[in-house]
């Protein structure tokens, strides 16, 4: 069992072709980036992922579990947790409450809630901001949060979309330990679309390059980086470029 | 025998539904157009449309005897009332969240309709004799001529609608702010300036069609949640892509308004047309001819 | 937090003799019943409306098929009271799923939702009007009794005070419980953002739901008791002021706090009872020309509403920390 299969996907907004007959998979306990440049269907496949789009045709299983159809609520509720390319912040609630949201899934009891909404705050770094309305924290505050929003959930597979977009070269060697920690002591299966080379090389196991909804390379990042279809791509070539 | 003139009289409310389908597209476009260019939802629709057609009253017992002429006054004061109520109150809510929006115009509904209500009060004010009070006859059909009249005025101020969209340099701006306002602020249009016009042009068709409806019904102060309702139902079902969309679903409901005022009880109508706005909502809350 | 006891406690006391307060005054004793009724609804719309961020325009339609419901079991049936409220909740609350299951699809415009509700209202009014089995033209009386609290009917009203008295701190009391747990975390989290909140596993429709239902049920109920209390039932009863009037007291009363709405409530209604017997019925509509304004003006500059100054107010009393007032 794999922890994310992407069979045949394609998908069209009107003339616009978004994805086209994407096939990828995931294994569990992996760090898999997806890459690729602007406008190339990243956004997209982590929507048709969780469950915010459908795909025209294809099918999408996670763990096993085709969740083709399934509405974003049902596909986190089996242990899906995905961050936002733009935030989307909670603003009226305090940080802890926020969190706690993530920490009720699939429970009600409160007691479980908050356990689990601490330990997310204390592994991301945030805990001292508990009592803070989201409103009043900057943007890589808010990021943060909603990292600890995702891990209250205590996902099997976490979704990264640009975690470490405008953040300073040591914030971003900070985010990858904590990645790394996530996927090494907690196994939790990461997939996490980048623009920021250095973190997505360093990090995955693997890569997968997306260009014009279609994948033209997939290896481990020395092969990626190496293959000059990818550098076409990110380049462009001299004909016709 | 019978059957005959039941199904004549089907007939007869089938074309007075056309007739006040083709005037109620051009209530909803007005709104349509404000929810598509500048993403305003105006609760008192409605309540504008009651007040143009109370114009319509005022101006044919005065100054223009005849009600065919009223559009005269009307038009022109409510594009200016569209500007107003733009600056007053929309230029603020066109940033803030629909929520917002609705709240600040359920208070422009009350607002207008208890005007409505201390100036005129309940009772039901209807235009006095028109020119064309008369009736054209279609074969077995009687057809009242000035309905017929504002149908065609109606349909012909949706096409100047059409080919202003579509042809000139403030429409076709209007229709790419309802794609993406913040692409065509970034090409140097001035979105103020943009929403503003809409919000007149918006009126000035409120201001029409107040008249219009004039000939097919009388006004109260509830009459505003009528329309209001009635052309919020229009534009869910078409979708906000295009005017055809919105003349189509306006005809659907006008005939279904006749249908239910003449063959069942005019006190029913509302039902049915609410009744057709919840069914809508089950069953395709996108609309038939929707862009997006 | 102690004084937050003994403010509620001294609060509750006074409530439970009030109506000796007003020397047991018939026409006074109504007025607050009636305010108290009209308050019960707001602070029941906090649920949908300010936990849940839908702006719920239904309070007319399910307070009157409240009334609706229980009048004509009471008039028709014989049936208590008790029973009629609880049947009016229910037939209310099922209208609520009609138009709300469909409005509350994830990602469908609130605005939907808004609009319907208002429809409901407005729909009701005529299907009874011409419902002349159970309601029609005509206002149907329900049979005098001076004091049968079996069958819930009373010609002293302070009786009724009582009942809504209950009805108030119990709703209140479940609106104070809900803002904390899982429910109401979950509607925050919904009305603060819905993707983020589909996201973490929060079933979005499910829990606007939720909201509505129990939302409707004590619109409902505050319906049944009015119409016992004035002993008649009638289409209008169906109207769409009150509506209106619970969105405004909420707004500005503030959305974001527990206390604002209600204690907004209370003043504002009170003001409008002193104006309605000092002008009479002077300017018909005035007062709801000033609420019309009050809404449009609260909405494009303190959006905020009064809640916050009252959270301010009562922090200065040594009532609680700020953030224990925010929902």
């Amino acid at each position: 069992m794999k922890a994310v299969e992407v069979v045949n996907v394609t998908k069209k907004f009107g003339a616009l072709t978004a994805l086209s007959n994407v096939n990828m998979d995931v294994d569990i306990g992996e760090i898999v980036g997806l890459i690729g440049p602007n406008g190339a269907g990243k956004t997209t496949l982590f929507n048709i992922l969780t469950g915010f789009l459908k795909p025209d045709s294809g099918t999408v299983k996670i763990f096993g579990d085709d969740v083709t159809n399934l509405p974003p609520h049902k596909i986190a509720q089996k242990k899906v947790a995905r961050s936002f390319q733009i935030i989307k912040p909670f603003p009226s609630m305090t940080v802890l409450e926020a969190v706690m949201v993530g920490g009720y899934l699939n429970t009600g009891d409160e007691k479980t809630a908050r356990e689990r909404a601490v330990e997310a705050l204390k592994m991301v770094g945030v805990n001292h901001l508990r009592d803070r309305l989201a409103k009043e924290l900057n943007t890589q505050q808010l990021k943060l949060v909603e990292l600890a929003r995702c891990l209250a959930t205590q996902p099997r597979l976490l979704l990264l979309d640009e975690l470490v977009a405008g953040l300073t070269p040591a914030e971003v060697d900070r985010m990858s330990e904590l990645i790394r920690k996530l996927n090494a002591e907690k196994g939790i299966t990461i997939l996490l679309v980048e623009h920021v080379m250095r973190f997505v090389m360093k990090i995955s196991n693997r890569v997968v390059v997306l260009n014009y909804g279609e994948v033209i390379s997939v290896g481990t990042p020395e092969e990626v980086s190496r293959d000059h279809k990818v550098v076409e791509a990110y380049l462009g070539t001299k004909a016709g470029a | 025998m019978v059957a005959t003139e039941v199904f004549t009289s089907f007939i007869q409310y089938v074309v007075l539904g056309l007739m006040l389908g083709g005037v109620y597209a051009l209530a909803a476009m007005g709104l349509a157009l404000l929810f598509g260019v500048a993403n305003l939802i105006n609760f008192a629709h409605g309540e504008y449309i009651m007040l143009a057609m109370y114009m319509t009253y005022v101006v044919s017992l005065g100054l223009l005897q005849d009600p065919v002429l009223s559009p005269i006054v009307t038009v022109p004061v409510f594009f200016i009332i569209g500007v107003l109520t733009y600056l007053g109150v929309f230029k603020r809510l066109v940033t803030a969240p629909p929520l917002s929006q609705i709240a600040a115009t359920v208070g422009i509904l009350v607002l207008l309709r208890n005007l409505a209500l201390t100036i005129w009060a309940a009772e039901p004010k209807a235009p006095p004799y028109t020119v064309f009070a008369t009736s054209v006859s279609l074969g077995p059909l009687t057809i009242p001529l000035d309905k017929l009249l504002a149908t065609v005025v109606s349909i012909a101020a949706l096409l100047v609608l059409y080919f202003f969209l579509e042809r000139s340099r403030l429409g076709v701006a209007m229709r790419a702010a309802a794609d993406d306002v913040e692409a065509i602020s970034l090409m140097g249009v001035d979105t103020g300036r943009l929403f503003l016009t809409t919000t007149g042009i918006s009126m000035a068709m409120v201001g029409l069609s107040g008249s219009l409806i004039m000939t097919f019904q009388a006004v109260t102060p509830t009459s505003g949640l009528l329309f209001g309702l009635l052309t919020w139902a229009i534009v869910a079902l078409a979708g906000l892509g295009t005017v055809r969309g919105i003349l189509v679903s306006a005809i659907i409901f006008g005939v279904v308004d006749s249908l239910a005022s003449g063959l069942w009880d005019p006190r029913g109508r509302e039902i049915v047309l609410y009744g057709l706005f919840i069914l809508i909502l089950w069953v395709r809350p996108k609309g038939l001819f929707g862009r997006r | 937090m102690e004084k937050n006891r003994i403010f509620t406690a001294i609060a509750g006391a006074a409530a439970a003799v009030f109506p000796l307060i007003l020397g047991l005054n018939e026409y006074y004793v109504f007025l607050v019943t009636l305010i108290m009724l009209y308050t019960t609804i707001v602070v029941a719309w906090q649920l949908i409306g300010g936990l849940g961020g839908q702006l719920d325009l239904g309070a007319g339609a399910y307070h009157g098929l409240g009334a609706i419901v229980t009048g004509y079991l009471m008039v028709y049936h014989g049936i208590s009271g008790w029973v009629g409220l609880f049947a009016g909740g229910l037939a209310a609350a099922g209208v609520a799923f009609i138009i709300g299951y469909p409005s509350f699809r994830f990602g469908l415009k609130e605005v939907w939702y808004a609009l319907s509700s208002l429809a409901l209202v407005l729909i009701l009014q005529k299907i009874f009007l011409l419902w002349t089995d159970v309601a029609g033209p005509l206002e149907r009386y329900i049979p005098y009794a001076a004091f049968d609290p079996i069958f819930m009917r009373s010609g002293y009203k302070t009786f009724y005070y009582y009942i809504t008295l209950a009805l108030f701190a119990a709703t209140l009391a479940l609106v104070y419980r809900i803002r904390k747990n899982k429910l109401g975390l979950y509607l925050q989290s919904i009305r603060d953002n819905e993707e983020a909140a589909e996201m973490l596993g929060v079933d979005v429709r499910k829990y606007k739901l939720i909201a509505l239902l129990v939302y409707s049920f004590i619109a409902a109920m505050t319906g049944g008791i009015y119409t016992s209390m004035v002993g008649f039932y009638h289409p209008t009863l169906f109207d769409s002021w009150i509506s209106i009037q619970t969105v405004t007291l909420s707004i500005a009363g503030g959305l974001g706090s527990l206390w604002g709405p209600p204690i907004t409530s209370l003043i504002l209604l009170t003001v409008q009872e002193y104006l309605r017997i000092t002008l009479g019925a002077v300017i018909i509509g005035l007062h709801q020309v000033i609420f019309g304004i009050i809404l449009i003006f609260i909405i494009l500059f303190r959006p905020e509403g009064l809640g916050p100054l009252l959270d301010t107010l009562s922090v200065r009393l040594g009532l609680g920390s700020k953030a224990s007032k925010e929902m």
